[in-house]
């Protein structure tokens, strides 16, 4: 194990967000929290990426079900560990278990250093962490009814199947690289998991409640040894600038849920 | 409150009404009997009923265990008057229960809804757990007699485990550790407080409250046009809440109130009475 590795273990990682942990939320239809809990678009967009016209909240809140997404899958690495008998199974769930959590601190990172707040828990988030709930819920309402076999078997789909939808969704997602900034990456995501060959993520999709897959690589991601990630500490104004600069250059995903909150076709960085 | 307020006033006078006996003599004077929102202008169309829930990220605790505490008052109360309602022989008693005991569920409804549906059931329970040990924490803080006082200690140990325990199944079938989602201690313990003032003040200022779909707003007691349509079929062949005041009245000159305190803080409409229809 590298230094590297040894150092993201050494990470901490929120595993449940909470008011004591500073667990903030948009309040939005039927959700509410206290005015200083309260997350608005309009302190996304002056925390990250501020003047570039990208739809910030999309973003932060992508980046928050990433970590909804993470922190769900620990738990049910945690779980599916302490109900299975198979040796192979545990030791893979461990395994697992551990980067799980390696990808919770390096997602807090990421976030952090774009000028985010980690604990941030977007209304994609809570959806994501429902999901992840109910996906463990199945197998453990029913682990008295079943035999040994079938609840291990329960288990381990419950861990394969959003390893499959993460494939399905990053299949998806390569007519996009064309469409995004293409911005210098962002200084920690040369530290993210694709750095490390073991880790590396093929799908560029987000990962799903689960999957033992890294992150996705952002597709404009250049060598580990590209001059942007051996120039030093990050900055923050460094990546506001390169983040507009991309975004003048590029155009959004899409009108709703992409990357542009101004439509399919930004004009004026067309113009 | 107002809304429970009224019901004390009510149940005060079918009290006095039936048994010829004064709710001072049960309750003392620490709190005040009198018209609070009046009980016909309490029914809601469902589509009033439902408040916006906190989020389980953001939440202050005390929140929750506020929350969660009134939940169980409501619905302890909602099932004690649909339980108990049925024993009266006076039919103005039993319609008094019954009507009342409709509100109760409103409110059950209505604070249920604060709850975070996200929320999943172990961490639900953790926090019943949490919030009985709150609660026997906060009597065995205040209790003043020795041998109730013994009795909250035992159930305080009690609960602890009991939290232990779904901590532990917390764990074994969400992989969540509860320490991390319990505050470090214990809230502040709730305490009992003197009530009038407050009471009045809430009275003045928010009586003539209403709901609005999913919010509570100053509407001078102006209802929502699906509430109005409800208030008339449930109010319309009258109600058993105000004919036990209208029944007082006829017999000894007057409604029974204990307003140790002064006039009743909003004089400028009869509150004895409401908007709701009459028998």
């Amino acid at each position: 194990m590298s230094t590297t590795e040894t150092d993201r273990t050494a990470m901490p990682a929120t595993l449940l967000e909470t008011a004591a942990t500073g667990g903030r939320t948009m309040p939005i239809s039927m959700t509410v929290t206290e005015p200083a809990r309260a997350c608005t678009e309009e302190q996304l967009e002056h925390a990250m990426f501020p003047g570039a016209g990208l739809n910030v909240a999309f973003i932060a809140g992508t980046l928050s079900g990433f970590l909804a997404h993470e922190r769900a899958g620990a738990c049910l690495y945690r779980v599916a560990r302490e109900h299975s008998d198979n040796p192979m199974l545990t030791g893979k769930y461990e395994e697992f278990g551990r980067e799980t959590i390696e990808h919770i601190a390096i997602y807090e990172e990421l976030v952090t250093d774009l000028g985010g707040d980690p604990h941030y828990v977007s209304p994609a988030a809570r959806m994501i962490e429902q999901q992840g709930a109910k996906l463990l819920e199945g197998p453990v309402s029913l682990a008295g009814s079943v035999g040994l076999v079938s609840l291990e078997t329960a288990f381990l789909e419950a861990v394969v199947s959003p390893s499959t939808s993460a494939t399905t969704t990053g299949s998806c997602l390569p007519a996009s690289p064309p469409t995004c900034p293409t911005k210098p990456p962002p200084p920690c995501v040369p530290r993210s998991p694709a750095s490390n060959p073991k880790r590396t993520n093929t799908s560029a999709g987000p990962p799903t409640p689960g999957s033992s897959s890294p992150p996705p690589t952002p597709p404009t991601r250049p060598p580990e040894d590209s001059p942007d990630s051996s120039n030093g500490p990050p900055t923050r104004s460094r990546m506001r600038s390169a983040s507009a600069g991309a975004a003048g250059a590029r155009r959004p995903v899409d009108a709703h849920g992409g990357f542009h909150r101004h439509g399919l076709i930004d004009d004026a960085a067309e113009r | 409150l107002l809304e429970d307020f009224d019901h004390l006033y009510r149940y005060a006078n079918l009290l006095d009404l039936t048994k010829r006996k004064k709710a001072e003599a049960i309750i003392g004077t620490v709190t005040e009997i009198m018209p609070g929102r009046p009980n016909p202008d309490e029914f809601r169309h469902p589509d009033d009923d439902l408040r916006r829930h906190y989020d389980k990220h953001s939440v202050d605790p005390r929140s929750r265990l506020h929350v969660m505490t009134l939940v169980a008052a409501e619905q302890q109360t909602m099932n004690y008057y649909m339980n108990a309602g049925n024993i009266p022989v006076d039919p103005v008693a039993r319609g008094l229960y019954l009507e009342i005991a409709m509100i109760e569920e409103q409110h059950v409804t209505q604070y249920e809804s604060l709850l975070d549906p996200l929320e999943t059931w172990f961490e639900q329970w953790l926090h019943h757990e949490y919030l009985e040990v709150w609660l026997y924490h906060s009597f065995v803080e205040q209790e003043t007699d020795p041998r109730v006082k013994a009795i909250w200690e035992p159930h305080l140990s009690m609960e602890i485990e009991q939290l232990k325990e779904a901590a532990r199944l917390l764990a074994r079938y969400e992989g969540k550790d509860a320490a991390a989602l319990l505050p470090a201690t214990l809230p502040p313990a709730m305490t009992f407080e003197p009530n009038k003032d407050y009471v009045r003040r809430v009275l003045a200022e928010q009586v003539g409250h209403r709901v609005d779909a999913l919010d509570i707003v100053d509407a001078d007691g102006k209802v929502t046009k699906q509430t109005k349509a409800y208030q008339s079929v449930v109010n319309g062949d009258g109600n058993y809440t105000q004919d036990v005041i209208d029944m007082h009245s006829e017999r000894f000159g007057s409604d029974y109130r204990l307003q140790t305190d002064g006039a009743h803080p909003v004089d400028h409409r009869d509150m004895a009475t409401s908007n709701g229809g009459h028998r």
